[in-house]
């Protein structure tokens, strides 16, 4: 774009009555708010959108069906087990003559709300733990990322299993279980961060006026930590439901009527000699789906906060 | 040969060409559009024959030299042209082919010699390399050759240094490592890329005089990129001015530098300020930006910005025109020469301590200022050794005036400056401002206190949040001092980045969205916003390009006396210094060594090494930087703060070493009143009796 001799003209400044060049701003279309630099950046990734498309048809699934679909998830029938699809039982039947159809939506409901548990409090809790370390840094610095190291050197499989063999798990226990193994590795990646920013030139800045530690990490660090943050919450969803299903598939999880898919899948698995495709696939099939989309998803998200930041 | 008959260019068409390059045109396509980075260039360089590059950033300089070594970043392509190395043409050459030219006929040197090595081999391993990939040399001849080579660019004791790793090495010595690598083959044409940008003008003047001295001995041919005048004024024969992608100006040196007759080349070379410069008058500087070339302006590139323009050079392209067989340029309304200074000024308010001692109050006083950080290392973090950034430093800066702090990077002047705005607290000494001992201040009222000192970073862009409106930076500032409610605030922000030179609209950006120059200017207004009376400033210009660089010194000269402003400008730029400052204090390895006017200082330097420093700034005039010394005075590189030489820390350096400079440190003694120096010669050199360069040089 020239830059019009016109518009660089010279410019008396009241006052001073000395001549000062007023710069233009060049080809800058009307400054784009970062809202719609997302939102372009996140719908030029057709891969992003159709996972998207694609959780919001699993979440449809496992809430919405159960409203058009009603099956009954509570009593064993025996005289049912293992039937193959039919009109009544579109995927067949469970070991226990449950309805798989409405058994995978079930199970789904549970996933769901743990992934997004797990996320939120898994990342809640490592941003402030990790933000308070590296920004006091020092001795309160070493002690807290110690207690991450001793946390993280506890064998998980073990743990687990040894819990479940004291008390009987419930959702929210579960919840909690991987949360509290989640949030170790957030901790230490935005602690890694906020070091980085906190010797940042506008961190200086910001202390050279005056500015107290409160709004220093209220305002300029968390700020730009969030954008790491937002990808690595998605990913952990992605992580709680394959340690989900893992547990489940271990026998490790939330006991009868609940269920989830990786018990089906166990299930499945149990029966798979027997030619029970419909116990296994459809549980595989959405698990894979789910982690594959919620990850691509948290790689989408990455783009979108760095596009923000890096539009020239 | 016009202008002052310096004949600068030696028989240079006996010599066979080694590189043609004619109508070059270079695109870089990216996602939306493609950016025009090279529009038909042509030029040459001859065997032993240096070529200077010389333009804005963002004008070419760069893609074209990658072009030529077939190194285009994604999305780069030649797309017309030739582009002949050695008689053989590169363009439309399969890339096997030129791969094998590639560090054989041609090689080139980085401007960042720390992201150019590898960080996990050996720098012999590193030299070794071409040799491997072109010669098929085994590990016996390729250590032999490192050798060679290594003693070649001049690295003391190369059997020692061959086996380090580049983070062993100096900036200055990985540089000469650089070059090593790039002539392991002998090359017909030696590409540099700034060589020098990066370091301190000591070692610039060590490098460039290695790079004179390794095309005479080699024969090859230099082609030279660099923004700096300067350089190009003392180590080029002839030059290329780009602008915007184009060929402005072509000549031999002497010839270019007397009678120019391009109006960018000559708003160019006046936008640079030089050492002893009149400080009356305000820098001349090129208004507005290059333009953007994704779509580039009809016509004549430069004329938005030209102070010359008129109707047909917005709509017709000027031809290049010859003025004689090695003088060529493209202009509609060519000049004659240089600006003379007389025309190219404004004059400014003098002002500052014009006054005799009596009148002057001193806002900031320093009495043996220290400050040390502690090396730890190994598992139990145990201390190994301690950094004296600062060690012992005193000076007072007077109310309204501006001090200079100058000194090669690594001599504690940054860590200075940020004691002066309290983001760091000294080790020990006594820091007063106005009177009040800022170390003693409880938490709060150091808050309050901080309204009167702010810093100027050097990287504008680092120094805002990215994530903030330039709005809401800027009025940051009065909310954590809780001054004014919001709508004067507002009120406030649009005042200053009036002030500034900017348009009010600018609160809605970011700062990405502004060019260098601009942000430098936010970043001017954010250090202004709480009304301080001293704005110490580090670095401001040494990011920006010459002709920005003219706009922001200006600016500050501009607003210090609208706001009766202190400055304590620190910069590594001799010019910038004298330009800018009243008084200088010069900084070596955390000691001042010498503190006088800058009138003073830069007629009659008093320490071996002020002496030095002057002697090795480039002056962008081939008559001065041809006659004067051209050699390097000041040898060898800065030692490690951690052990710092005994005695006086330039002995290691000096070329008038005593015995007692060994023994003792110097004190400060006082030449001239204002004027104290800490040198056990300093009279001999203060008197003149001993002139650095003048003298047979140590080695």
């Amino acid at each position: 774009m020239p830059h019009g001799a016109e518009e660089i003209a010279d410019q008396v400044i009241a006052g001073t009555g000395e001549m000062v060049e007023s710069e233009t701003f060049g080809d800058l279309s009307p400054s784009a708010s970062p809202l719609s630099i997302a939102l372009r950046t996140f719908s030029a990734n057709k891969l992003a959108v159709a996972s998207l498309a694609m959780l919001v048809i699993v979440v449809a699934f496992c809430y919405l069906g159960p409203v058009f679909y009603h099956t009954n998830q509570i009593a064993t029938n025996l005289l049912r087990e293992n039937q193959g699809p039919s009109a009544a039982h579109p995927l067949g039947t469970s070991p226990t003559g449950k309805d798989e159809l409405g058994r995978l939506m079930l199970g789904g409901q549970s996933t769901i709300e743990l992934g997004l548990a797990v996320g939120v409090i898994a990342t809640g809790f490592g941003l402030v733990w990790g933000t308070v370390s590296g920004f006091i840094g020092g001795a309160v610095d070493s002690i807290m990322m110690r207690v991450v190291d001793a946390l993280l050197s506890i064998p998980f499989l073990f743990f687990v299993i040894l819990l479940a063999s004291i008390v009987r798990p419930t959702l929210i226990l579960v919840i909690l279980v991987i949360s509290g193994v989640s949030w170790l590795s957030t901790a230490r990646l935005v602690r890694g961060e906020t070091l980085s920013l906190r010797t940042r030139d506008y961190v200086s800045a910001a202390r050279g006026f005056g500015a107290s530690n409160t709004r220093l990490i209220a305002r300029h660090i968390g700020p730009n930590v969030l954008g790491v943050l937002v990808v690595n919450a998605t990913l952990k969803v992605a992580d709680a439901i394959l340690t989900f299903a893992a547990l489940g598939y271990l026998g490790l999880s939330v006991p009868p009527p609940a269920t989830n898919w990786g018990e089906i899948l166990a299930g499945g698995v149990n029966n798979f000699f027997d030619g029970y495709w419909w116990q296994l696939w459809p549980a595989a099939i959405l698990i894979v789906v789910t982690v594959l989309a919620v990850n691509v998803l948290g790689d989408a998200l990455r783009d979108v906060v760095e596009a923000r930041l890096n539009q020239r | 040969m016009t202008g002052r008959g310096l004949d600068l260019t030696p028989d240079l068409h006996q010599h066979p060409n080694v590189l043609e390059v004619k109508q070059l045109s270079t695109h870089i396509r990216q996602k939306r559009f493609s950016i025009q980075a090279v529009d038909g260039v042509s030029f040459t360089v001859a065997q032993g024959e240096t070529l200077g590059i010389v333009g804005e950033s963002g004008c070419g300089k760069t893609i074209t030299a990658l072009s030529i070594m077939g190194l285009l970043p994604p999305g780069g392509e030649v797309v017309g042209g030739s582009i002949s190395l050695d008689g053989v043409e590169l363009v439309g050459m399969d890339r096997a082919e030129l791969r094998s030219r590639r560090g054989s006929t041609v090689g080139m040197v980085f401007q960042d010699p720390l992201t150019s090595l590898n960080p996990s081999k050996t720098i012999g391993w590193q030299i070794g390399e071409p040799l491997r990939i072109h010669r098929r040399a085994n590990k016996k001849e390729q250590r032999e050759r490192a050798l060679e080579l290594l003693s070649l660019v001049g690295i003391p004791a190369p059997a020692e240094r061959i086996d380090d790793f580049p983070h062993q090495l100096s900036g200055g010595m990985r540089q000469r490592v650089m070059i090593a690598i790039a002539l392991a083959m002998e090359p017909k044409l030696l590409i540099a890329d700034e060589p020098t940008t990066a370091l301190d003008v000591t070692i610039q003047a060590q490098i460039l005089d290695l790079l004179d001295g390794l095309k005479e001995q080699l024969g090859m041919g230099l082609m030279l990129v660099t923004h700096d005048l300067g350089v190009i004024a003392g180590h080029a024969d002839r030059v290329v001015v780009m602008y915007a992608g184009q060929v402005v100006e072509e000549g031999a040196v002497g010839e270019l530098f007397a009678s120019m007759k391009h109006p960018y080349t000559q708003s160019l070379l006046s936008s640079i300020p030089r050492v002893g410069q009149d400080r009356a008058r305000t820098l001349s500087s090129i208004p507005g930006l290059p333009p953007d070339l994704a779509s580039p302006p009809l016509g004549c590139r430069f004329a938005p910005r030209c102070s010359r323009a008129q109707e047909n050079c917005a709509s017709a392209e000027p031809a290049l025109g010859q003025v004689s067989a090695t003088h060529q340029y493209a202009c509609h309304h060519p000049v004659n020469g240089p600006l003379e200074p007389a025309t190219a000024a404004v004059a400014v308010h003098e002002r500052g301590p014009n006054g005799n001692g009596a009148d002057r109050r001193v806002l900031v006083s320093a009495r043996d200022l220290t400050k040390e950080f502690s090396l730890h290392s190994g598992l139990l973090q145990r201390r190994v050794g301690t950094v004296h950034a600062v060690a012992g430093v005193s000076f007072d800066i007077y109310a309204g005036e501006t001090f200079g702090v100058v000194g090669e990077s690594g001599c504690g002047k940054t860590t200075l400056g940020r004691i002066l705005v309290g983001l760091e607290s000294q080790t020990s000494g006594s820091l007063l401002f106005d009177g009040t001992d800022i170390a003693t201040q409880s938490r709060r009222e150091l808050c309050r206190l901080r309204r009167n000192f702010q810093l100027m970073f050097q990287d504008p862009y680092a120094s805002l949040d990215p994530r903030m409106r330039i709005g809401t930076s800027l009025q940051e500032p009065l909310v954590v001092q809780r001054q004014g409610d919001r709508k004067a605030r507002s009120a406030r922000v649009m005042g200053l980045l009036r002030e500034v030179g900017l348009r009010p609209e600018a609160v809605e950006r970011y700062p990405h969205e502004f060019s260098g120059g601009q942000r430098q200017r936010v970043g001017f207004a954010r250090s202004l916003v709480l009304n301080p009376r001293l704005i110490v400033a580090d670095e401001p210009v040494s990011a920006l390009d010459v002709s920005i660089r003219s706009q922001i010194i200006n600016m500050m000269r501009r607003l210090q006396a609208v706001h009766d402003l202190t400055y304590v400008v620190i910069s590594h730029d001799m010019a910038v210094i004298s330009y800018l400052a009243d008084r200088v204090g010069v900084m070596y390895l955390g000691r001042m060594v010498e503190v006088a006017s800058s009138t003073e200082l830069f007629k009659r330097p008093a320490h071996p090494y002020t002496q030095g420093l002057l002697k090795s700034v480039p002056v962008p005039d081939p008559a001065i930087a041809r006659t004067a010394g051209r050699k390097p005075v000041v040898l060898g590189e800065l030692p490690s703060p951690i052990n710092p030489p005994s005695g006086c820390h330039f002995r290691t350096r000096c070329p008038f070493v005593i015995d007692l400079c060994s023994k003792e440190i110097p004190q400060a003694v006082e030449v001239a009143p204002g004027h104290s120096v800490s040198c056990h010669r300093s009279q001999e050199v203060y008197s003149g009796d001993l002139v650095v360069g003048s003298t047979s040089v140590r080695d």
